[in-house]
């Protein structure tokens, strides 16, 4: 009888040394010290029936276009832009293609470069739920602990983000919603870091469009 | 980590009992993925932990069940492929597995009071979750799986009647459900090795 006692003492003990270590597992999770760079991603996609080797003029407006609803505007700096399109003009002639910038010969290029800018205002909140902490038998006199409430906070952030598309000149027909792309880039990353590091980042994250996308290389 | 190492090991000496029938224990489980599981999460994985329970049939051969978890994560900056394409930037990768087995297991040697190795096998079910960090994006997928582990090990008999145990079990969850990357089918294989303390009694 003494045995049983103690096996149901051990194995209820043991069931509670379990489930503290679940809880130490589940808070062991590592930090990874992730710093404002780690959350930049570079999304690019192309049109795997194209042959980029038709297309060796392209041109390129000289201003980065910012995608806000009609009659709104957005808070977006514009500090960057010239670097912007400095850079992915570098990169399209390290590929292979040169810039058309007569205006008078536009039409007759096949692709057009549209680089365009949009922010985006993050809500996040985060929910911590009540718990019972139930009962407890060895506690002395027992009872109930107290339901804990549950408590949240808001926290917001903006992101940033760039596109650089490869358009068809001729099959674009913009008044009709018609839209035919070769290749595309989605540059994504956190804002409100400082200028020299954004502008670094975005630098980065351009060379890093066109070095995952080396199909784009027709020298 | 090695808090809960030192709790275990503390917590579970101390209740150790003194006969040899129902071995229960606890366990610091680690591991290592293999084949396709290895291209998701390459880190060697150094949380984890199980808990145990066998009735032994006689002096050789024991029928129990386990709970585990296992996580394996890892921050990378690979480079993902797509057919069409590609994405890259900082991601985390993450798989938690969660066995719960049945097993049964034969010990070589007759003497409860000797260092025996044993080999066994575990059958039941996997639950793991995969999940995939990038940029301010989180994708995850939860599967059940069904599973095999083969297993061997040693156990380790203290003179306080406390056995330590060290094992290695081939964890092969077959395939179920999808992966992040839409593969319908996937199945999960890692390496477990574990070292855990256990206390054996005749309770019944």
């Amino acid at each position: 009888m003494n045995v049983r006692f103690n096996f149901r003492k051990r194995a209820v003990l043991v069931l509670a040394m379990g489930l503290i270590m679940l809880f130490l597992v589940a808070s062991c999770y590592r930090d990874y010290g992730l710093t404002v760079q780690d959350y930049d991603v570079v999304f690019t996609k192309y049109d795997t029936e194209a042959d980029f080797t038709q297309f060796p003029e392209y041109a390129m407006p000289d201003t980065v276009l910012h995608l806000v609803p009609e009659d709104e505007e957005d808070d977006l700096s514009r500090a960057f832009d010239a670097q912007i399109l400095s850079e992915v003009a570098r990169n399209m002639q390290v590929y292979g293609y040169e810039r058309v910038t007569d205006t008078t010969q536009i039409e007759e290029t096949d692709i057009i470069i549209l680089v365009t800018a949009a922010k985006s205002d993050w809500l996040v909140y985060n929910y911590y739920p009540g718990y019972w902490w139930g009962w407890y038998p060895w506690y002395p006199g027992g009872g109930w602990y107290p339901y804990y409430p549950g408590w949240g906070s808001v926290s917001s952030f903006s992101t940033g983000s760039i596109f650089i598309t490869m358009l068809d000149r001729e099959r674009t027909d913009p008044d009709n919603q018609v839209i035919v792309g070769y290749w595309g880039a989605a540059i994504n990353g956190l804002l409100g870091d400082t200028a020299t590091s954004t502008r670094g980042r975005i630098i980065d994250a351009i060379k890093q469009a066109f070095a995952q996308s080396e199909y784009l290389k027709i020298n | 980590m090695k808090y809960i190492l030192t709790f275990t090991f503390v917590m579970v000496f101390t209740l150790s009992g003194f006969a040899q029938q129902i071995f229960s224990g606890l366990s610091y489980n680690m591991g290592l993925t293999t084949g396709d599981t290895r291209d998701f999460v390459k880190d060697y994985s150094w949380r984890g932990f199980g808990f145990e329970i066998r009735n032994y049939k006689g002096n050789n051969v024991s029928f129990g069940a386990s709970l585990s978890w296992n996580i394996f994560d890892e921050k990378t900056s690979e480079l993902i492929r797509l057919e069409d394409g590609a994405i890259s930037g900082t991601q985390i990768r993450t798989f938690n597995a969660f066995p719960l087995m049945l097993n049964a297991h034969y010990y070589v040697g007759n003497n409860f009071d000797a260092i025996r190795p044993y080999f066994g096998l575990n059958v039941g079910t996997y639950y793991i979750t995969q999940r995939l960090e990038i940029g301010i994006l989180a994708f995850e997928e939860n599967n059940w799986h069904f599973g095999l582990a083969p297993e061997f090990g040693i156990v380790f008999p203290s003179y306080s009647g406390s056995t330590f145990f060290i094992n290695a079990r081939y964890n092969y969850a077959f395939k179920a459900g999808k992966s992040i990357g839409g593969n319908e089918g996937w199945d999960f294989k890692y390496w477990g090795f574990n070292v855990g303390v256990a206390f054996s009694y005749n309770a019944w």
